[in-house]
């Protein structure tokens, strides 16, 4: 007995230690830089992001790596061909072409196909930096396995504040863990932002004590069993591993299965997901967080990079030159070869290899690439410049700003903030699902112009064509890309967004309920003009609304009135929208009675409404053509009626009331 | 200036006077037929000690000495009564202040009892309720109330588990309902406390409590013990508000006030917060090193302060790119604020960490500001030894004696003027003065109170009998309790029942679940 548990023990040693590298992002968050190169060769601190999850991998004794490529699969072939990875035994860097992949999850499926995978294994994505310890995580991974076959899956998380600069704004999540196991029972995206988590109370009956976490850094770095991959194959539409995966592993009766989470809060774990955490981890690097992995220990090898440190957390490389007057403030590492001209000052930033920077140039929180020119006086603010970048004398570079490989602009030139330039207008194809075909169309493309660019400029501005078809990240969309690098606007607005929340749970009370219920027909009947609904299902629908908020007619034809009316503006808009929905009055006046009730409603809000008042006429005319209003009704009303707006409709009335006249002494 | 302050700050005179205790003497509804006119709930015996001398006990151990007993007219008499002629608490208590109060009417709404009372509390206060019997360290609580000066702390208790009895625990589920307690990871703040019949099939969790407070423990397995401290102007604004439960509404609008500050405005909570400094001597001392006149703790705990340097450092990684100036000297001053003792005996040098704190981050104010208004501090009362229930049902009754049985050593639990026959066992259990036992009874995990007569071959077990019992031969009792001056008659066989007093229990009695009453 003693010695097969024993031969197990040692099966189980035995195992191979085996990492996933998805080596591709499937999303296009930095395009256009990742147009032309994958987005795990981009440098972070000029060194290409896949060697620090390499080395981050090799220290957590992993044997063998298996890099999982798609789009640029040459490059990134080429690249470990050629660097350190490519005679290294321990771990071992494999790489694995897969075409046509679109998701994490077609990765997984095309692995588990594969059957690369023989035991539990660590899945990264090739842009993650971490100086964690991983051996506790898959030790407590491992002896949970021991216990119970169904821990499938641990999620490394990071405990910061939820503001923390690290933590991927738009893709914060809420994790609900049980306090003693940390085993997660609940994850759930904070975006679209919500008043209320709503925890289930049967997580209670097989859990005493749960944590609710709003603290975690998602590190993207998972411990998966082997069932992982399969279960992945199983369930064909699961695309993300958070969203799709984790959440239909928790929600999922039948599977039983478990995901636990590993908490740190010493050391560093994030990846590179977004241009902000790209400016994060960047900053993380500099001050010093993620050593061993920071610029003066030369991760490469001495042969290729020669950092060294100076206070305050700067760092150069052999061969800079600087002037006298050169200010390098505080967070700044510096490429060999690189030039910088006299009274420049770089504060936050890093430049790479073999530029040349002018005189007087202020450069802040920006990135700049190997090759980049860099014309005096100059300012760049947070914005990052791709290899070979030529910005002439005297431009100005805004915040969140991306210039792609190859740009030049300038003289003289102001790039607005958050602009995306890109030098070629051809298809660039990074992943098969986000080459969009026009771009095609335009390889014969005009010359750049001027205002994109400068004077002098080369390039076009990247528009991203197809962001209405990409489903994936559209809740968290507006927020990403607003955020892209400036840090400073997201903070506040998800400030105002939090101050706000605040203010509609305790306004909710002091709302007038009738305001209220009346707000819910106005959504509905706004929503129809958006979604372009059929009057017979609008009408419905406020029907629906009506029962459920107990209201009456008078309310259904208050707010459509008050809502049609709104997209009114002038005698044109008022014929077409008349035409389109002013079947829906109808729908809501039967008798006499509620005709009149119509009636004065209009002429409330038109003596409310001073666009409106002038139509009002002609807004009578439309309810009497389109038999809203009899005329009778409309004649009756401007016998009880006194007010100066029924005064403007009497060109109308006076029609009307020769019209009957007419009719009458026609039947005679 | 630094000097004058600890001076006055640390006279023992000062500390005599810090706490004054208020308890509420319910009415005790639920403990039917247990309780009566003769025998109010706050008079009911545990362990053969009415509840009331177990309240006294505890906050004489804490040396609070002004003690305020709030009961309803009819149980008034007996309460005097029992202070002064059993208790004799002027010569138990030479140096305390006990004084029952009488309130008219319902008086079973708390807050009522508190208003009641208001214009007597002079300084921060205790309010426990007297159906809580806790042997939790008084000073432990009260100590993180000095340290962390928050504006309320309650207690928390595990709920006793009956002794692997499986039956009795599913009772447990309906007669109390879980508690949902949300307390903050890091500081132990008291966040929101649900009752489970609140909710439906989900517990809502408000956003504007993550953001705040970005790790919560949600328990399930606490309860209230109904022992609060509270700063003094909370009695300022109870006196003012229309507030009628502590629990149901002064609680949660409390912990409300940590993360709304909407609500905290539109209860007007800042004068309040202003005017307490005057009357509190003792905190306004600690205050004056607070920047901004508010209620601002110059010295707290250790885990508070780790959460304050938590937040600076986030703060500072937040600002990294603006703020870099303030990197380095805000991380040296705050490790130094880490290094220092952690509860402020020494005001001044408190004052200057916190002085150095607030220059070197200067900006940071907003950030680590936000939420120290207002603090709800729980504490959990946990560990060997230690016992905390409260005693608001039969079941919990029972199991409250047990619990306190358990505490005794042999010379506590059977009296020596106990009369024993012969071959009669007795075994966990506390027995009072001049009881006699009969042959061949076996009395297991019990209480027995004063001059009571039990016969020969009896069996009680889990049972509770009060004073001037009469057992006759051949009874069993199992989980019962048998009120003063009653009789249970030969051959009875009672199991979970509960006899009021002076009630004969007719004989050869098969009873089970049963309440036999007068």
């Amino acid at each position: 007995m003693a010695s097969r548990s024993k031969e197990k023990e040692k099966m189980q040693v035995e195992e191979v230690l085996a990492a996933v590298v998805v080596a591709d992002s499937f999303n296009k968050r930095f395009m256009p830089l990742t147009g032309s190169k994958p987005r795990c060769l981009l440098p972070l601190a000029n060194v290409p992001l896949i060697e620090y999850t390499l080395e981050f991998l090799a220290t957590a004794n992993v044997e063998e790596v298996f890099v999982v490529c798609c789009a640029h699969s040459d490059q990134i072939i080429s690249y470990i061909k050629s660097s350190r990875w490519a005679n290294s035994t321990l771990p071992k860097v494999v790489t694995v072409v897969s075409q046509q992949l679109n998701s994490t999850g077609d990765a997984l499926r095309d692995l588990d196909a594969k059957q690369l995978l023989k035991s539990d294994f660590i899945l990264v994505s090739g842009d993650v930096v971490s100086n964690m310890d991983l051996g506790k995580a898959l030790g407590e991974h491992r002896a949970r396995r021991l216990v119970d076959k169904n821990a499938i899956m641990t999620m490394v998380v990071k405990t910061a504040s939820p503001t923390h600069r690290t933590r991927s704004k738009g893709e914060e999540g809420i994790y609900v863990l049980d306090a003693a196991t940390h085993e997660c029972v609940q994850y759930r995206s904070l975006f679209p932002k919500k008043q209320k988590l709503k925890l289930d109370l049967e997580f209670f009956n097989s859990h005493s004590e749960l944590q609710v976490r709003n603290d975690l850094i998602d590190c993207q770095i998972d411990i998966c069993s082997v069932d992982v991959p399969a279960l992945f194959t199983e369930n064909f539409d699961y695309q993300e591993i958070r969203k799709h995966f984790v959440r239909g592993i928790l929600e999922s009766d039948i599977l039983g299965k478990q995901i636990h989470c590993h908490i740190i809060s010493d050391t560093y774990a994030a990846r590179v997901r977004s241009t902000q955490m790209y400016d994060s981890i960047s900053k993380d690097v500099m001050a010093r967080w993620t050593y061993p992995m920071v610029p003066d220990t030369n991760i490469q090898g001495s042969a290729l990079s020669t950092y060294k440190y100076f206070n305050p957390y700067i760092y150069k490389e052999n061969n800079v030159i600087l002037s006298f007057t050169t200010k390098l403030v505080r967070h700044v590492v510096v490429g060999a070869e690189t030039e910088i001209g006299e009274k420049s000052v770089v504060s936050n930033s890093i430049i790479g290899r073999n530029c040349k920077i002018g005189k007087n140039v202020r450069i802040n929180g920006s990135y700049i690439w190997d090759n980049v020119e860099i014309g005096d006086n100059c300012v760049i603010e947070r914005s990052i410049l791709a290899n070979d970048v030529k910005v002439k004398a005297g431009v100005t570079i805004e915040k969140g700003s991306i210039l792609s490989f190859g740009v030049k602009v300038g003289p003289n030139f102001k790039v607005q903030e958050f602009s995306r330039l890109i030098l070629e207008n051809t298809s660039t194809r990074r992943s098969s699902f986000d080459s969009n075909s026009d771009i095609d169309d335009q390889v014969s493309a005009p010359a750049y112009s001027p205002l994109d660019v400068g004077a002098e400029g080369a390039g076009y501005v990247w528009q991203d064509d197809d962001s209405d078809a990409e489903d994936t990240e559209e809740d968290a969309r507006p927020i990403l890309e607003v955020c892209a690098m400036a840090r400073d606007i997201t903070l506040h607005d998800m400030d105002d967004g939090i101050d706000e929340e605040t203010d509609d749970e305790d306004d909710m009370s002091n709302v007038d309920p009738l305001e209220k219920s009346r707000g819910e027909l106005i959504s509905t009947i706004e929503r129809a003009f958006e979604e372009n609904h059929t009057i017979d299902n609008v009408a419905l629908e406020l029907n629906t609304v009506k029962f459920a908020e107990n209201l009456e007619f008078h309310d259904i034809r208050f707010t459509a009135v008050l809502t049609i009316l709104n997209l009114v503006s002038n005698a044109a808009t008022l014929t077409t929208t008349m035409t389109r929905w002013g079947q829906l009055l109808q729908r809501f006046v039967t008798d006499e009675e509620e005709q009149l009730d119509l009636l004065e409603i209009l002429e409330a809000h038109c003596a409310e409404v001073e666009t409106h008042a002038k139509l009002y006429g002609k807004i009578l005319q439309c309810f009497y053509e389109m038999d809203i209003c009899d005329e009778e009704v409309i004649l009756q009303w401007s016998k009880q009626t006194t007010t100066s707006i029924h005064a403007s409709a009497k060109a109308f009335i006076t029609w009307l009331e020769e019209a009957e006249e007419e009719s009458e002494s026609d039947s005679d | 200036m630094n000097f004058e302050l600890n001076g006055t700050g640390a006279s023992p005179i000062v500390h005599s006077k810090e706490f004054q205790a208020v308890i509420l003497a319910g009415s005790g509804s639920k403990l039917f037929p247990l309780v009566d006119k003769t025998c109010p709930k706050a008079l009911l015996p545990i362990a053969n000690k009415p509840m009331l001398f177990y309240q006294l006990e505890w906050l004489e151990s804490a040396h609070v000495t002004d003690i305020l007993i709030v009961c309803q007219d009819d149980a008034h008499e007996n309460i005097h009564s029992y202070i002064h002629n059993v208790l004799n608490a002027p010569e138990r208590y030479p140096n305390s202040k006990v004084e029952v109060v009488k309130v008219k009417g319902s008086g079973s709404v708390s807050a009522d009892a508190l208003r009641h009372v208001a214009n007597r509390i002079k300084t921060d206060f205790i309010v426990l309720s007297c159906d809580t019997i806790t042997n939790y360290p008084p000073n432990q609580l009260l100590d993180v109330f000095r340290a962390q000066s928050p504006t309320m702390a309650a207690l928390f208790h595990e709920p006793l588990k009956a002794d692997g009895d499986a039956s009795s625990s599913k009772k447990d589920k309906d007669d109390d309902l879980i508690e949902y307690i949300g307390i903050d990871h890091s500081t132990c703040r008291l966040l929101f406390c649900v009752d489970g019949d609140e909710v439906d099939d989900e517990l809502p969790v408000r956003m504007s409590i993550l953001d705040k407070f970005p790790a919560v423990n949600i328990h399930t397995k606490l309860r209230d013990a109904h022992l609060y401290v509270f700063k003094h102007w909370v009695i300022d604004f109870i006196a003012k508000s229309k507030i009628q439960s502590i629990k149901d509404e002064l609680i949660p609008l409390l912990t409300h006030f940590q993360y709304s500050e909407e609500v905290l405005k539109r209860e007007g909570i800042d004068k309040f917060l202003t005017s307490s400094a005057n009357f509190d001597q003792f905190y306004a001392s600690r205050q004056l090193s607070s920047t901004g006149g508010g209620f601002v703790n110059a010295s707290r705990s250790v885990s508070l302060e780790n959460h304050y340097n938590k937040q600076s450092r986030e703060a500072n990684l937040t600002r990294g790119g603006n703020s870099v100036g303030n990197n380095a000297l805000s991380s040296s001053s705050s490790s130094r604020h880490h290094h220092h003792p952690s509860v402020g005996e020494s005001g001044g040098s408190a004052d200057s960490s916190v002085i150095l704190l607030d220059s070197g981050d200067a900006g940071e104010e907003e950030v680590t500001d936000f939420h120290r208004e207002i603090v709800c501090t729980a504490i959990v009362a946990r560990g060997e030894g230690g016992y905390c229930f409260r005693v608001n049902s039969v079941p919990n009754y029972l199991e409250g004696c047990r619990a306190l049985v358990k505490t005794l050593s042999a010379e506590e639990q059977v009296a020596r003027s106990v009369e024993r026959q012969k071959g009669c066992q007795v075994g966990d259990s506390v027995i009072g003065d001049s009881t006699r036992i009969g042959e061949k009874t076996g009395i297991k995990k019990s209480v027995i109170g004063k001059h009571c007569v039990i016969g020969k071959n009896v069996k009680i077990v889990n049972s509770v009998l009060m004073d001037h019992c009469v057992i006759e031969d051949k009874v069993v009792l199992e989980g019962t309790v048998v009120c003063g001056h009653s009789k249970v008659l030969e051959m009875s066989n009672l199991k979970d029942c509960q006899v009021a007093s002076s009630v004969t229990v007719k004989k050869e009695v098969q009873g089970k679940n049963e309440t036999f009453m007068g």
